[in-house]
């Protein structure tokens, strides 16, 4: 069985475990899967899905998940990890599907406006940043998994945000020369080459729920990049002109907002689970 | 005895005792737990075997295979493999030889607060 096919059954797997079992065994996977970044992914979710299994077998035996499993499934979980191979094969493809979520994601709103230059070197070391970022903020919410300290929890996603602030700051501050001007026809098919990219990528996720939220920024960068290229809509949607700045910020901010909107709705959705 | 000896202890029979279960046919965790429990070690927090079980596997002592199971999608099943015999006589041997010692020192122990 594939790694992917095991996720998803994974996850429909689980919405068979009662409440108390889906906690313990939520907690479990989350932490495995945040300290097993460097770790051989197969054999992890493998593991993971053959104790989702047994947990389901107990349960329908009327055996609780921590019954059965123990009373300290970190240290197990510990004991697991350190079996599991280090595999940096895994590890690399992992950090470049982060990479290339974030080059796809990002660089649309860089490309709307066709005067301004797209800057390759900071936008590359903006998504460096952001990984490093990323990764820092699983493993600490993996091990926050059995400490359950809120104001440790608080304190995290705080400086986790800040971080991640910090990353459009460095996209703002750092210039480096390897500039690109995608004007004309050449940003029409770039922008257009991306969206399809996006596209393909949007329809082959089954769990769109973290996507969406990503989805009015995305397609109002598609919409005003191409628009703003072409030479009929150039008296309304010239970024150079007053009109044609305002008009970009407050379609920006409209998406922004929404952007922000859905992620609320998303992570409600999740804290209620 | 250090808690963590015990442990240790502990783990090593655990160990053992699974080879000599997987000798008798292929389990899958939750099979495998329900026969050490037949067995006495009920009292045993079942996630215990899942470490063993990797370590075993990375020895390869014994071999882990995916296999249709009739109440859903496929399982994976142990299986002992030739290394996992000769580590399994190889237990058997050693604790024969260690019972033996211990029940030795038991019996004096008893016989001298008596």
């Amino acid at each position: 069985m594939k790694t992917e096919q095991l996720i998803e059954m994974n996850a429909e797997l689980q919405t068979e475990l009662t409440k108390d079992n889906a906690t313990y065994y939520g907690n479990l996977i989350v932490y495995v899967r945040a300290h097993s970044l460097f770790r051989d992914e197969h054999q992890s979710e493998e593991l993971l899905f053959g104790i989702l299994q047994d947990i389901l077998e107990a349960q329908a035996a009327g055996v609780t998940a921590e019954a059965y499993f123990g009373k300290q499934p970190r240290a197990i979980a510990d004991e697991m990890l350190q079996q599991l191979p280090i595999n940096f094969w895994d590890t690399t493809k992992l950090i470049f599907t982060a990479l290339g979520a974030f080059f796809l994601f990002a660089a649309l709103p860089g490309l709307v406006n066709p005067t301004t230059s797209f800057d390759v070197g900071s936008f590359i070391i903006s998504g460096i940043y952001i990984v490093i970022v990323a990764i820092i903020g699983v493993w600490g919410i993996g091990t926050n998994v059995y400490h359950n300290h809120r104001v440790v929890a608080v304190t995290g996603g705080i400086i986790f945000g800040l971080l991640m602030v910090g990353a459009f700051l460095l996209q703002i501050f750092i210039a480096t020369p390897f500039k690109l001007y995608f004007q004309g026809n050449v940003g029409i098919a770039a922008i257009l080459l991306i969206g399809i990219i996006i596209g393909f990528i949007f329809a082959k996720t089954k769990d769109k729920q973290m996507i969406w939220p990503l989805v009015p920024a995305v397609l109002t960068s598609l919409v005003l990049g191409i628009i703003s290229r072409i030479p009929f809509f150039n008296t309304y949607f010239d970024f150079t002109t007053q009109q044609g700045k305002i008009i970009l910020a407050s379609t920006l901010a409209i998406a922004l907002l929404l952007q922000y909107l859905i992620l609320f709705w998303v992570l409600r959705k999740f804290s209620k689970k | 005895m250090s808690q963590k000896s015990s442990s240790q202890m502990l783990k090593g029979i655990l160990s053992g005792s699974i080879l000599m279960l997987l000798a008798d046919e292929a389990l899958y965790g939750y099979t495998l737990s329900e026969k050490l429990a037949e067995f006495g070690f009920d009292q045993v927090p079942k996630g215990t075997i899942y470490p063993l079980l990797l370590t075993l596997e990375k020895k390869g002592l014994i071999e882990g295979r995916m296999r249709p199971s009739s109440d859903g999608p496929q399982r994976k099943y142990y299986f002992l493999t030739a290394d996992g015999r000769v580590e399994k006589e190889q237990f058997i041997t050693q604790w024969q030889q260690l019972k033996t010692s211990v029940d030795t020192l038991i019996e004096r122990d008893g016989k001298h607060e008596n």
